[in-house]
């Protein structure tokens, strides 16, 4: 049976470093898309009012 | 749809506002003692007051009580508003007095030398568990609160609160695993190059997530509310948490650079560390862009001066940082006060002022009275600002100084300053600018302090406490429409829109989590498990007992703060550390393997120690211990009398070697069986030595015999070995 480190020992750090750059790579492509489209515009700016709005409220 | 009622819990932000600026008094004035103690060394007062068991205590204090407290009061003012839920009164109380608990057994276990010798995790175990616990229990009532929210959105400020949760926690979990020795004594499980690797991949991200995440949500949170704007872009602060919480975790390698480390995980911690610049770039921009058409309002409020400065020197910081990482500047830079300077630009510069912008916006509102006086604020302001470049300035100019000297060779081929004294003499001066800024600095803090108290004597006979109607919390809303909407079909509804939002923390966090720990994967598990990262040396041996109790002496006294022990593959260093004339060897990653804890260091206020054996004489050492001034003028290291007088405890050190033996060190049975007895007989041979050298008689029991045999001991086993790892 093959050890554990025999396996992480078939990729070099290199290949695992350039895996892990593509990988962010996609992660911020993937955000990037999510929330650069118009369609998102109106709820980032009524989210930015949060820290504006947060003390309204009926006072008793 | 129904509405609901809730009162926020002020009291808490209260208590967390005045341990932030009693605890930010204390840390800031023993920083200030230990940079006096740089420029006149006779402040030292062995054995508790010493610079090697203070600096710590300072480390800790401004991080985990100036910093954290103030972090505490962002998060639980700006979480009850922002989700509109008040967190659990009992939950909050055991954290509340659990952090000043810890913090207070910080305040006396460090100065009694109860260390780990892992910079700002330098806490024993025992410590450790009760942060652990009290961390938890910040968690569960963090969570609570999103759980029992009433605004569907999560604003951005509670994302960064979110990861400086999880990501704190697993640092601290796994950079502590450790064997106890005994009740404040224990040993790392990791060894050499391993450990340096865990540490300072929990050393970088304890800036990264306890002095950044917690600050960027501060940030986004009362920035607006004192510019009376809305952030400028909701766009940017999104790619600006996702960038920073998936890049920053990689860059913890960037501290190790020319070390034993394996070049890959190097060279992949100085890429992140260069591509953090960015993500760190389009958060303070930002910020300072929130500002745009409220510049007006900078010139008058004191609060937006310190927010305008802080991002300022976020930016600064964060440009700086990245160029240190670079390899060609980290050779010149690490070990000097450069990097001192740069960790001050973000402490005293970020950090403190987003403290200091926040404590000033909430204490009429604390205290429900105006600001006793905005012109003492703003006196607060300039000095601080004034401080701060004192600071800065003075150790960049040492940093530089002291790099370029080190390196720097005559035209006969020679070092132009072999004597290592020449190169911290030459740094005095710097030490006292530093110490006339670090003052300026505190004296802006007791204007705070003043601030408020006058302000608190206003205070209203009883604190209003008014009760604010909000929104049913979602989950009750969800239950609710689900309820109607099968009376109204008699089916079982649909997953409404609801779920979706009440999905979100638990995704958030889970996201965060993925992002942490497939970032750390990528870089622990090669570093552990690929075989040749640590090539054997069969000449380096375990230390004997002996050795390993004056290497505890070396740990408890915190001799680290100011020795690495890490020669660099640098001409300079390899000249400089050798013997006879003869180059040392630069040191290799085998040669670590039985360091529980890494003793590298991160500062070179004195020389490096990694050749030390067999330099000097053991009369010299000690000397050299009795008053470093004697055998070395002008040095600026404490005295230890105490190493002379007190006891080595043969009876404690089987413990230390078994603890050892657990961790896989290989001993014999000989010393498994009588550790004590053979630290005996090597200490009565150092002592016969040392008699024979001239000194005094009758020391083969003290303690500074222990320290002599382990720095005899530094450096020797590289030298029996041959080029290919064997052994001479």
């Amino acid at each position: 049976m093959i050890r554990l480190s025999e396996l992480v020992s078939l990729l070099t750090p290199t290949q695992y470093a350039q895996f892990a750059l593509l990988l962010f790579f996609a992660v911020f492509v993937g955000v990037s898309i999510r929330h650069g489209g118009k369609r998102r515009a109106v709820e980032h700016a009524e989210a930015s009012m949060l820290p504006l709005a947060d003390d309204a409220g009926d006072v008793r | 749809m129904s509405r609901d009622t809730l009162r926020y819990d002020d009291g808490l932000v209260r208590k967390f506002v005045l341990a932030t600026i009693v605890w930010g008094g204390v840390g800031m004035l023993v920083g200030l003692w230990c940079a006096l103690q740089l420029a006149f060394p006779r402040l030292n007062f062995a054995p508790y007051f010493t610079f090697g068991r203070l600096r710590p205590l300072h480390t800790n204090a401004v991080i985990f009580a100036f910093a954290g407290n103030g972090m505490f009061a962002a998060i639980y003012y700006s979480s009850q508003r922002l989700l509109k839920a008040r967190p659990l009164a009992t939950l909050s109380k055991i954290h509340f007095w659990g952090w000043q608990a810890i913090i207070a057994s910080a305040a006396i276990t460090l100065p009694l030398g109860f260390t780990q010798a892992k910079e700002y995790a330098e806490l024993e175990w025992p410590i450790d568990i009760a942060i652990a616990i009290v961390w938890v229990t910040f968690a569960v009532n963090f969570f609570a609160m999103l759980r029992n929210r009433r605004e569907k959105h999560m604003y951005v400020a509670l994302w960064f609160y979110i990861a400086t949760i999880v990501t704190v926690a697993i640092l601290h979990i796994f950079n502590n695993l450790v064997v106890p020795a005994g009740l404040f004594k224990s040993y790392s499980i990791y060894a050499g190059v391993q450990d340096a690797f865990m540490q300072w991949w929990y050393g970088h991200n304890a800036v990264a997530f306890f002095l950044t995440t917690p600050f960027l949500g501060l940030m986004y949170y009362f920035l607006p509310k004192a510019a009376g704007r809305p952030v400028f872009s909701y766009r940017l602060s999104i790619l600006h948490f996702w960038s920073l919480v998936f890049i920053y975790i990689w860059a913890g390698p960037h501290h190790l650079h020319y070390t034993a480390l394996p070049q890959w995980a190097s060279t992949l911690g100085m890429i992140f560390s260069v591509m953090l610049w960015m993500p760190s770039w389009g958060g303070m921009i930002n910020g300072l862009l929130t500002l745009r058409g409220a510049w007006n309002k900078v010139a008058e409020e004191p609060v937006l001066k310190f927010f305008v400065v802080a991002i300022t020197f976020y930016g600064m910081s964060t440009f700086e940082g990245p160029m240190l990482s670079v390899k060609s500047v980290n050779a010149l830079s690490h070990y000097t006060d450069w990097n001192i300077a740069h960790v001050h630009a973000g402490a005293l510069g970020w950090v403190g002022f987003m403290v200091f912008g926040m404590v000033y916006w909430l204490i009429p509102r604390l205290y429900q009275a105006p600001l006793y006086s905005k012109k003492l604020a703003t006196t607060h302001f300039w000095l601080a600002t004034v401080g701060i470049v004192l600071y800065v300035v003075s150790m960049w100019a040492a940093g530089i100084t002291q790099g370029l000297m080190w390196r720097a060779f005559d035209q006969t081929g020679r070092l132009q300053y072999p004597d290592f004294l020449d190169t911290v003499t030459r740094l005095v001066p710097m030490y006292y600018v530093r110490a006339l800024g670090g003052a300026l600095y505190i004296s802006g803090l007791l204007l705070l302090a003043y601030n408020m108290f006058k302000t608190w004597q206003a205070r209203p006979a009883t604190y209003a406490d008014p009760e604010i109607e909000v929104p049913p919390m979602i989950r009750e809303a969800k239950a609710e429409a689900k309820e109607s909407r099968a009376l109204e079909r008699g089916v079982e509804p649909k997953v409404h829109w609801h779920r979706r939002w009440e999905g979100l923390p638990a995704l958030f966090t889970a996201l965060t989590i993925v992002a942490v720990l497939v970032a750390s994967a990528f870089e622990i598990i090669p570093t552990f498990l690929i075989g040749d990262n640590i090539p054997k040396i069969a000449s380096v041996k375990p230390y004997t007992p002996l050795e390993l109790y004056g290497r505890d002496i070396y740990i408890r006294e915190g001799c680290y703060n100011c020795h690495s022990q890490m020669v660099r593959p640098f001409i300079d260093e390899t000249v400089r550390y050798g013997q006879g004339g003869v180059p040392a060897e630069y040191s290799k990653a085998g040669e670590f393997i039985y360091d529980h804890p890494f003793q590298w260091g991160s500062k070179r206020t004195g020389p490096d120690l990694a050749r030390e054996g067999g330099r000097r004489d053991e009369l010299w050492h000690l000397r050299h211990f009795e008053d470093p001034r004697a055998p070395s003028p002008g040095s600026v290291m404490p005295s230890y009398p105490h190493l002379l007088s007190d006891d080595i405890p043969y009876d404690d050190i089987q413990s230390r070697v078994d603890a050892m033996a657990m961790l896989g060190v290989p001993y014999g049975k000989d010393i498994l069986a009588n550790a004590g007895d053979v630290a005996h007989h090597q200490a009565a041979e150092v002592g016969a030595k040392l008699e024979k050298l001239g000194g005094p008689a009758g020391m083969e029991n003290k303690e500074v015999i222990a320290l002599i045999a382990y720095l005899q001991r530094l450096g020797v086993d590289i030298r029996q070995a041959t080029p290919n790892g064997g052994a001479k």
